[in-house]
């Protein structure tokens, strides 16, 4: 990034935003002027052609501005681009709309004229659109919005001239801000400011007839141009003219007919396609003739076409914003020489031919970026469709999608580990091999283990490589090791000192997922808000979006049949496979355990009928049967007493706990019976490993006591344990350890917690979780 | 209701044989998958396959040529910005007479992994084999490889002669083992490979009922290893009996080797692919056949219903190049392409064209078409040609099927019915009836998976 030093205008470049410079490199003067027209700067918002915009304090109005200054003139003289900075701040504020930043000010600082515009929080679009393209609904209302301004300003007899993603604001309100009239003119009485064979304006989104600036040729309808080409970029993520160079493009804005947006997104309905189409037609005539009626015809093709998620999408456009504006008043302004058009003799057909079909490979290249892009930004669901199929990091990606989606998503709900189990099929294909194949890469395998559910085993590989970890590890290693210690234990204190101790290094969604994990246990609404939020981020036509508000409506006790039933059926057509199905049903099941209101006669027949039609090999058959038991069962009272956790299967490799276990039965060795039985009975009941103990010594009842945990049995316990000369008996130490430290503050020098300190692995662990020893 | 329907559409099928010389696969597989109520793979609806099941109707090559192109346009006139269909239709000349063709030069490497025991497979591929050794001449070669954990070369190349070795040979095959098929391949190209020359007709024939599982396993691998010889003048044809099949991997197999992926679903049928299709297993007319597609300026080429093409570099207006499979004796053959016109160049006429090259006897020839299209400002009508009305109401159908497998292998229900009543509106816009046998097949077929796939999309809804 960089900006012109204000004192000698030469240029200086900038490690980051907002970061001014206190000297400049050649001058040694202060870069950066404190104050401009009375204005405390405080940091850069963004650079661009158009200059340099700071964030600003109004001192005397105790507000926030922008102040966009403009670099010194190089072909014009000063008066020229005063004039024209002028006459922006004058259009600009001609136009009386919401959506029209307000000029503030205008005045030249030294040879450098200035604008100070209202500041507004946002994201620009061209920011936006780095994430892919919008859901439907939300850039059809965006691109309608735009065109409502521009079509204000067209009242006002303001052309824009330059609308593209960058010049459009959303701001932090939602609403739809139009910036940078830094080019525009007024339709009459005023005289073009550019030089003849200039192009004024970003070549991508200009109408073939600006192109050759004949004049009196553009008129509104070259805005109108713009917006079609806006729209376009927003429904498929990819601007319709795009070539290696300026004169590529130019060529390609005069022949090429862009393909219809629904070729490049299917769901895009066919109103819609009509709307755009029309509005980049080649010939003005053809055009819509004013932006209000592009407008129109977006609002009318969304509500009329035929895919009912366009209007689910309007409701959901608000994201996050990141609190950083960009303002970027890009303006390419080319020469071009006449000669690149031999005799300016160019038939209407030049260039028109064109390829459109792309092949395999490049239909699975853009596949799997965009699977990319979707595991970025959380849509894990969807992004394993994308992923599936590859090998080597492609594979590496739709694991970490897998185990964020399938595993991570409903712990983060407090939901059971169960609701993983319905996508067997895929787990089997993503994890089923490699166990133990690979044995050089730790993450791998740590991968395959928690895909089983053997979180703590996981948690045991990734350890030498937490021990190690720096900022070069690969943050795919962390983020494995962060959900293994999080399914590993429950105790919100130590997965806190986990996440807070690695999540620099880990995907920012896994981290967010991981902290909407330790809301407090009872706020159902909180975390109910956050899944909504998250849910709400997401597109109308994935299937992220309906299961997270699956999950929230399992924290809903309000929650009627017929809604839930309604998300379910949108997630299961839109891609979630059986995770509708089965996250359904619990979801119902939680609500009716947590209000003790048993579900109906005829619900439960639902239910049952939809387990029956669900795919085993995605939802074995065993977890079916569970949830049939689960429904059929009358009593209340065993159901409560269970808990909300249905034991999972004891994974066949976790070997060190079930062959100590086995070991210890056939020994009839007390001691390690004694420890098992005083786990059981302490409050740690989320631990499957816990009720696997329980079903390892002898069948004895699932059903966890209301035991109050003691430390000092346990400590006593262990003790036994220890004495035992069983090597297998001190990786159990290791699990009981992690047990008792998640069930009781940890008291470092008394045992359980000294016998973890003993060892150097599992003292660096204790100062990891535990946040040292002493 | 949905049992009497499954009967008629599949009583039809008899009735309605398959052209020669054209590969089975798609229309097989999907067909089964359809009359089994179950929704199928991508790969399995072979959108080209399905839309040349059928023997269209095309006039012959004249003039000792051994093939003809012929494009018809949907309809020459079209509107600015409107779409336009066109179909370069392709025929070779039938000649009973085998005695002007060249000599062949034949591996035949089959599977007699264990499972080839199961329901008379390898049972029936030997009588299949039988018959197959009558119909060669004396003085063609052969040789027999067959391989289950192992490879093994039965007989050497060698010429057919009377034929009695060969069919003592076939014979002495006896089931039992894993599946090698690499190995197994190899040595049948091998084969082939000691004795090619471009004067004559070097082919492998490999037949499996299984995925491979021994030896080398990676699907990419076996196909780097074919290349190296089907890249010079061995071709490739496949033969897959049953349903465990590695499906990708005999198809891309067959495609890079410009041969045929037969697919036989029962035992029963393996005679017929022996047998009747003798002629195109063994009789390619026609090798590394491309076709290009030449579109003036104001036309651009939408999309080549069912073919992979990449953008032409050959000549200035030529736009794409579709690579065909050889081939073979009698065969017809259509490639649908659709093109869009500028929207501002109205009132002009303009032509389209196509170039169809390929070896024969040596010698590289091509064949070149073209048809007058006037483009005007207002709507047209898609398709006013009978011949392409047809074809392409077929390909539309067969896309859409292939798109609803695809959106459902992704379990994206929505899509995947969208994509297929998208198809099913269009062929009762332009076919309102099922007088036309050929698309009623088809036809049949995508609402048989509607009704499967309704099964999908209601399930929430019923409960």
């Amino acid at each position: 990034m960089q900006i012109r030093c204000a004192a000698c205008g030469r240029v200086v470049t900038l490690v980051a935003t907002g970061v001014l410079p206190e000297q400049c490199p050649h001058c040694m003067a202060r870069p950066v002027p404190e104050k401009i027209g009375g204005h405390v700067i405080e940091r850069l918002l963004a650079t661009g052609g158009m200059g340099e915009v700071y964030l600003a304090r109004d001192e005397e109005r105790g507000v926030d501005v922008a102040v966009k200054l403009l670099p010194p003139p190089i072909t014009e003289n000063v008066e020229v681009l005063r004039e024209r900075f002028a006459r922006e701040a004058r259009l600009q504020s001609s136009v009386d709309h919401p959506g029209v930043v307000p000029v503030l000010e205008c005045d030249v600082l030294g040879d450098r004229p200035y604008l100070v515009l209202e500041y507004v929080r946002g994201r620009s679009l061209r920011e936006r659109l780095a994430d892919g393209p919008l859901p439907i609904g939300e850039a059809v209302r965006i691109a309608a919005d735009v065109a409502d301004v521009i079509a204000a300003a067209h009242v006002q007899g303001v052309l824009h001239r330059d609308i593209k993603p960058e010049n459009v604001l959303i701001g932090d309100d939602g609403r739809v801000r139009v910036l940078d009239f830094g080019i525009a003119r007024a339709s009459d009485g005023e005289a073009p400011l550019t030089r003849t064979g200039e192009i004024v304006g970003t070549p991508q989104y200009m109408a073939p007839e600006q192109l050759l600036d004949a004049g009196e040729e553009v008129d509104e309808r070259c805005d109108v141009h713009a917006l079609g080409v806006l729209t376009y970029e927003l429904l498929t993520g990819k601007a319709p003219f795009q070539a290696a160079n300026v004169f590529a493009v130019l060529k390609l804005v005069e022949s090429l007919v862009p393909k219809p947006p629904s070729t490049l997104r299917r769901e895009v309905p066919v109103a819609i396609d009509a709307a755009v189409q029309k509005a980049m037609a080649k010939d003005r005539e053809a055009r819509w003739q004013t932006a209000a009626a592009f407008a129109a015809a977006l609002r009318v093709a969304a509500v009329s076409g035929p895919s009912a998620e366009i209007v689910a999408g309007r409701r959901a456009w608000r994201r996050r914003l990141a609190a950083v504006v960009g303002v970027v008043a890009g303006v390419l302004v080319v020469t071009w020489g006449g000669s690149l058009w031999p005799g300016g003799d160019r038939s209407p057909g030049d260039g028109s031919i064109a390829f459109e079909q792309p092949d395999a490979a490049e239909r699975l290249a853009a596949r799997r970026a965009s699977g990319r892009q979707r595991l970025q930004r959380g849509e894990y669901h969807a992004a394993l469709f994308d992923l599936d199929g590859g090998d080597g990091q492609t594979r590496e990606q739709a694991r970490m999608a897998w185990l964020c989606g399938l595993l991570l998503l409903p712990l983060c709900a407090d939901a059971s580990r169960y609701w993983a189990r319905c996508d067997e099929y895929r787990r089997v294909r993503l994890f089923g091999a490699a166990a133990g194949s690979e044995p050089d890469e730790a993450e791998t395998d740590a991968a395959v283990l928690l895909a089983r559910g053997e979180a703590i085993a996981a948690w045991r590989m990734l350890q030498p490589v937490l021990a190690r970890h720096s900022s070069e590890r690969p943050s795919h290693a962390v983020t494995l090791a962060l959900l293994a210690a999080h399914l590993a234990c429950r105790d919100r204190r130590v997965l806190r000192a986990v996440t807070d101790r690695l999540a620099p290094e880990a995907a920012d969604d896994v981290v967010e997922l991981l902290r909407l994990r330790l809301l407090p246990e009872g706020d159902l609404a909180a975390r109910r808000d956050a899944l909504r939020a998250r849910a709400a981020r997401f597109p109308a036509d994935g299937p992220d979006r309906w299961l997270c508000l699956l999950l929230a409506a399992g924290l809903d006790d309000a929650m009627p049949f017929a809604e839930s039933r309604e998300l379910a059926e949108k997630a299961w057509l839109n891609g979630a496979g059986e995770a509708a199905t089965v996250w359904f049903v619990g979801a119902r099941l939680r609500t009716a355990r947590r209000t003790q209101v048993p579900l109906a006669v005829d619900e439960v027949a639902r239910h049952r009928k939809l387990l029956a039609g669900a795919a085993t090999t995605d939802a074995p058959a065993v977890l079916m049967q569970e949830l049939l038991l689960e429904i059929q069962h009358g009593n209340r009272n065993a159901v409560l007493q269970r808990g909300c956790e249905l034991p999972d299967p004891v994974p066949p490799s976790l070997s060190f706990l079930d062959s100590w276990m086995r070991a210890a039965r056939r020994r009839g060795d007390g001691a390690a019976l004694e420890v098992a039985r005083v786990l059981v009975g302490a409050d740690v009941a989320g631990s499957a490993y816990v009720t696997a103990l329980a079903d390892i010594l002898g069948g004895r009842s699932r059903v966890a006591p209301a035991f109050v945990f003691e430390p000092a049995s346990v400590g006593e316990a262990v003790a036994a344990a220890a004495s035992n000369a069983d090597p297998a008996a001190s990786d159990f130490l290791f699990v009981l350890g992690l047990l008792a430290a998640a069930g009781a503050e940890p008291v470092p020098g008394q045992r359980p917690w000294s016998w973890l300190a003993a060892e150097p692995q599992r003292r660096l662990w204790l100062e990891e979780v535990c946040g040292g020893v002493q | 209701m949905m049992r009497s329907f499954l009967a008629t559409f599949l009583a039809l099928l008899p009735i309605l044989p398959a052209q020669a010389g054209q590969s089975t696969f798609g229309l097989a597989r999907s067909r089964e998958a359809a009359a089994l109520g179950r929704l199928p793979a991508p790969l399995e609806v072979a959108v080209a396959d399905i839309v040349n099941y059928h023997r269209h109707r095309l006039p012959l090559p004249r003039d000792e040529r051994e093939m003809m192109l012929q494009l018809r346009c949907g309809n020459p006139t079209v509107g600015a910005g409107g779409e336009l269909v066109l179909q370069f239709g392709y025929t070779t000349a039938p000649g009973d007479d085998r005695a002007d063709l060249p000599l062949l030069n034949l591996a035949l490497v089959i599977d007699r992994s264990g499972s080839m025991a199961a329901a008379n497979k390898l049972t029936q591929v030997k009588a299949a084999l039988g018959a197959f050794v009558g119909r060669l001449r004396p003085e063609d070669r052969v040789a027999l490889i067959t391989y289950n954990g192992e490879a093994t070369v039965d007989q050497t190349s060698r010429e057919v002669g009377d034929g009695r070795w060969l069919r003592e040979a076939i014979a002495r095959i006896e089931p039992g083992g894993a599946t090698n098929l690499h190995d197994g391949l190899m040595l049948g190209l091998r084969q082939v490979a000691a004795h090619a020359r471009s004067d004559i007709n070097s082919r492998v024939l490999l037949l499996t009922d299984g995925i491979a599982n021994r030896g080398e396993t990676g699907v990419e691998q076996i196909l780097a290893d074919a290349t190296e010889f089907t890249a010079e003048d061995i071709d490739l044809s496949t033969i897959g009996v049953g349903r465990n099949l590695d499906l990708g991997l005999l198809d891309r197999l067959a495609r890079g080797g410009r041969g045929l992926f037969h697919y036989v679903a029962e035992a029963g049928d393996i005679n017929k692919v022996f047998v009747k299709e003798h002629e195109a297993l063994v009789a390619s007319v026609a090798r590394r056949v491309v076709l290009e597609i030449e579109l003036p300026a104001g036309l651009s080429l939408v999309r080549v219903v069912g073919h992979e093409c990449r953008p032409s570099t050959a000549a200035a207006t030529a736009i794409a190049t579709i690579e065909l499979p050889n081939q073979n004796r009698g065969a017809t053959g259509v490639v649908m392409a659709v093109c869009r016109a500028d929207a501002r160049d109205i009132d002009r006429v303009v032509k389209v064209g196509g170039r169809l090259s390929y070896e024969a006897q040596g010698q590289r020839r091509s064949l070149r078409v073209d048809e007058e299209v006037r483009v005007v400002g207002s709507e047209q009508e898609l398709l006013r040609d009978p011949e392409v009305r047809k074809n392409y109401t077929i390909a539309v159908l067969a896309e859409g099927m292939h798109e609803m497998a695809e959106q459902s292998a992704c379990r994206r229900w929505a899509d995947a019915d969208r994509a297929l009543q998208r198809a099913l509106r269009f062929s009762r816009r332009e076919f309102k009836t099922d007088d036309d046998a050929d698309v009623a097949r088809v036809r049949a077929m995508a609402e048989a998976y509607g009704k499967t796939l309704g099964g999908y999309t209601s399930r929430f809804r019923d409960i």
